[in-house]
């Protein structure tokens, strides 16, 4: 009897140590890899009517001298070498460039012109199951020129990601060991 | 009780044991992931659809143009790019409509099909016009996601897949099976033209739609050769069959005329046909209505607006092509022929004695009403629009201008060769920065097209009497 009673016990723990370790060596390789992001500048149709493409240029530079100097893991598209687009790009298809580049999550800043501001720019930050995380916005209608309005604005988008960098969307590539994203060089 | 506890631990010794012996077990024992290298062909056909709105308002040369595959690619019955992979073309061609009411145009160009790891080279593009409008600028070119695009395979590309099923080799390789010696043979003796090759095509006769009717043949011929490798399969010359699948002439109210023309087939060296695609579609040129009406009311000091009520009695202008112009078709299905029949049936290649013909040409389509002629130091007379001449020159190297100190064009002569050069700076493409000469050497077929309707000039050159020293001299100022 106790030794029926053993041979259970023996099996059941074996059964336990067998499940435990194969989800152990099953677990995502998302959590164990380096994060890296992707971050993509979408022109939106207002500003495209309303505002001149300099201005556009100037946010997407400045975008990405921002993940730069704050030393984010950046996923690069190697195969298309995309950072930007002007024209309508649905956000599937940016999705599908993320996927592509490897990254773990998708860093998507749109840029308007609403008619009563200056400038508007909302970052989403995405992950690749396609899934929200979390959004940002910044926007300027004061001021007598448009410039001021678009350095205002940048400036407040700054103050607003720098409370997020190093978590999700931002991943600092300084604290992912042996990472080996390329930041994309900026027109000088 | 001690036999209880051994037990109990030798049952999960033994449990756990057999656990790791299958966690560590070979992975080609239980799943061989083996691998093919799969070849995929030029010329394989790739549906495609556009993933962004491309618009002539904000797109620029060279920037890159989001794709996805339409239709999966397989290679027999492997996949190796499953609908929704990515493809990238390039916007290679972009200009914004102006006030005169010329539309936006915008030109993209397939470039790569992401294939696993592998970037398949394409062949094939897609463009755009907006819409001419009268007093009003013209619409922006928009081409709209989901609008679908084939191109083709532009080289034999190698792919490395994952393949499910099949023998793995032991090193868990398993490759695509060798072709058998008699397949070997048979591809040695066999010459494939691709599906998707490039043909260009002349036009031989001009075409303009208030003339055409729906069905009517056209005059087509192949304007190079088309080669695999190095042997012809495709001649020049070799007639194409091609009609008018839409026209419509140009009525009041500015109504531009349009005619659509379908290329369906071209006719192999060996005699066999293979099908043609290219379906394109032509308006007629703007009016720039407004701009001559605004001129009219100015030099008439308002006078002329009394006739502005009638101006919608006015015709736009008919969809025209004029004779040489140039079409660009692809093949529409791969052609198989025999090697031993096309070896035998090549061209003879050129050779040719005694002096060279070269003919200047001024074409009615430019806007100039003379130009000299310069070969050397010798001036040759000027040239009015619409006229051509022939002249005789012995073989060697000329400079050509159209002024005496003026850039040259450097042509070096074959004996016996006939030549065409046509005078004009419209056409005349030259690197930025460059200054252009005027004079264009143009395809023998083309410039034997365009010259065909032209007047004789209305001066001799009697070049093969004049000195050859003073008829080849380089002048000091060219480059």
């Amino acid at each position: 009897m106790t030794l029926r009673l053993s041979i259970l016990i023996g099996f059941v723990l074996a059964i336990l140590f067998l499940f435990s370790s194969e989800a152990f060596s099953q677990a995502p390789t998302s959590a164990s890899g380096p994060q890296t992001v992707f971050v993509f500048v979408q022109r939106a149709s207002s500003h495209v009517k309303y505002s001149k493409p300099a201005v556009f240029h100037d946010v997407l530079d400045d975008l990405m001298g921002y993940v730069k100097q704050k030393n984010v893991a950046m996923a690069s598209d190697e195969f298309g070498n995309r950072t930007h687009s002007e024209d309508e790009m649905p956000l599937a298809t940016v999705q599908g460039i993320a996927r592509d580049s490897g990254a773990t999550y998708l860093l998507y800043a749109l840029v308007e012109r609403p008619v009563t501001k200056w400038i508007k720019v909302t970052v989403r930050c995405y992950d690749m199951a396609g899934q929200q995380l979390w959004q940002e916005e910044a926007a300027s209608g004061g001021g007598l020129s448009g410039e001021h309005g678009l350095r205002v604005t940048l400036d407040r988008l700054h103050e607003q990601l720098d409370k997020r960098i190093g978590q999700a969307g931002l991943p600092l590539a300084a604290l992912v060991a042996g990472s080996t994203q390329t930041v994309p060089q900026l027109p000088q | 009780m001690k036999a209880a506890f051994w037990s109990l631990v030798s049952a999960f010794i033994l449990f756990a044991g057999i656990s790791q012996a299958q966690q560590s077990a070979p992975e080609g024992v239980n799943s061989p992931p083996s691998t093919a290298k799969l070849v995929l062909r030029n010329g394989t056909a790739v549906n495609l659809k556009l993933a962004q709105n491309v618009n002539s308002r904000t797109a620029r040369e060279d920037e890159p143009v989001e794709f996805v595959l339409a239709e999966a690619v397989k290679v027999g019955d492997v996949l190796v790019a499953d609908v929704g992979s990515r493809a990238i073309g390039t916007v290679i061609h972009s200009a914004r409509p102006n006030f005169e009411g010329d539309p936006g145009e915008i030109a993209v160009k397939l470039t790569f099909l992401k294939a696993g790891k592998t970037k398949v080279p394409l062949r094939g593009s897609t463009f755009e016009i907006g819409n001419t409008r009268v007093m009003l600028r013209g619409t922006q070119a928009l081409i709209k996601q989901g609008t679908p695009v084939k191109a083709y395979v532009d080289a034999d590309t190698e792919i490395e897949m994952p393949v499910p099923t099949g023998p793995a080799s032991p090193s868990g390789e398993a490759i695509e099976p060798q072709p058998s010696v008699d397949e070997a043979a048979q591809n040695a003796s066999q010459v494939r033209l691709p599906n998707g090759t490039p043909v260009w095509l002349l036009l031989t006769e001009p075409l303009s739609s208030n003339t055409v009717k729906v069905g009517d043949s056209i005059k087509l011929q192949v304007l190079e050769d088309v080669k695999t490798g190095d042997l012809v399969v495709i001649p020049a010359r070799t007639p194409a069959i091609a009609r008018i699948s839409e026209a419509k002439s140009a009525g009041m109210a500015w109504h531009k005329g349009q005619m659509a023309i379908r290329v369906e087939s071209v006719t192999l060296i060996d005699q066999e046909a293979v099908p043609l695609e290219l379906a394109t579609k032509l308006a007629g040129e703007p009016t720039n209505a407004l701009n001559n009406w605004a001129g009219a009311i100015l030099e008439t000091q308002g006078l002329a607006l009394f006739a502005l009520p009638f101006a919608p009695l006015q015709h736009g202008n008919q969809a025209k092509l004029r004779r040489g112009a140039v079409l660009e078709a692809v093949t529409g299905a791969e052609a198989v022929l025999d090697r031993g029949t096309v070896e035998a049936l090549q061209p003879e290649p050129f050779h040719g004695t005694g002096p060279a013909a070269v003919t200047f040409y001024f074409p009615t389509f430019e806007r100039a009403r003379f130009h000299e002629i310069w070969i050397g130091s010798v001036r040759l007379g000027n040239l009015k629009e619409g006229r051509k001449i022939l002249c005789q020159l012995p073989p060697g190297r000329y400079s050509l201008r159209l002024r005496k100190k003026a850039r040259s064009e450097v042509v070096v002569l074959e004996p016996g060769a006939e030549y065409y050069v046509r005078l004009g700076f419209l056409q005349a493409l030259v690197a930025p920065g460059v200054e252009a000469t005027g004079l264009t050497m143009v395809a023998h077929d083309i410039g034997e097209m365009e010259s065909m309707d032209l007047r004789p000039a209305g001066f001799q050159a009697d070049t093969i009497k004049m000195s050859a020293a003073s008829l080849q001299e380089e002048p000091a100022v060219s480059k």
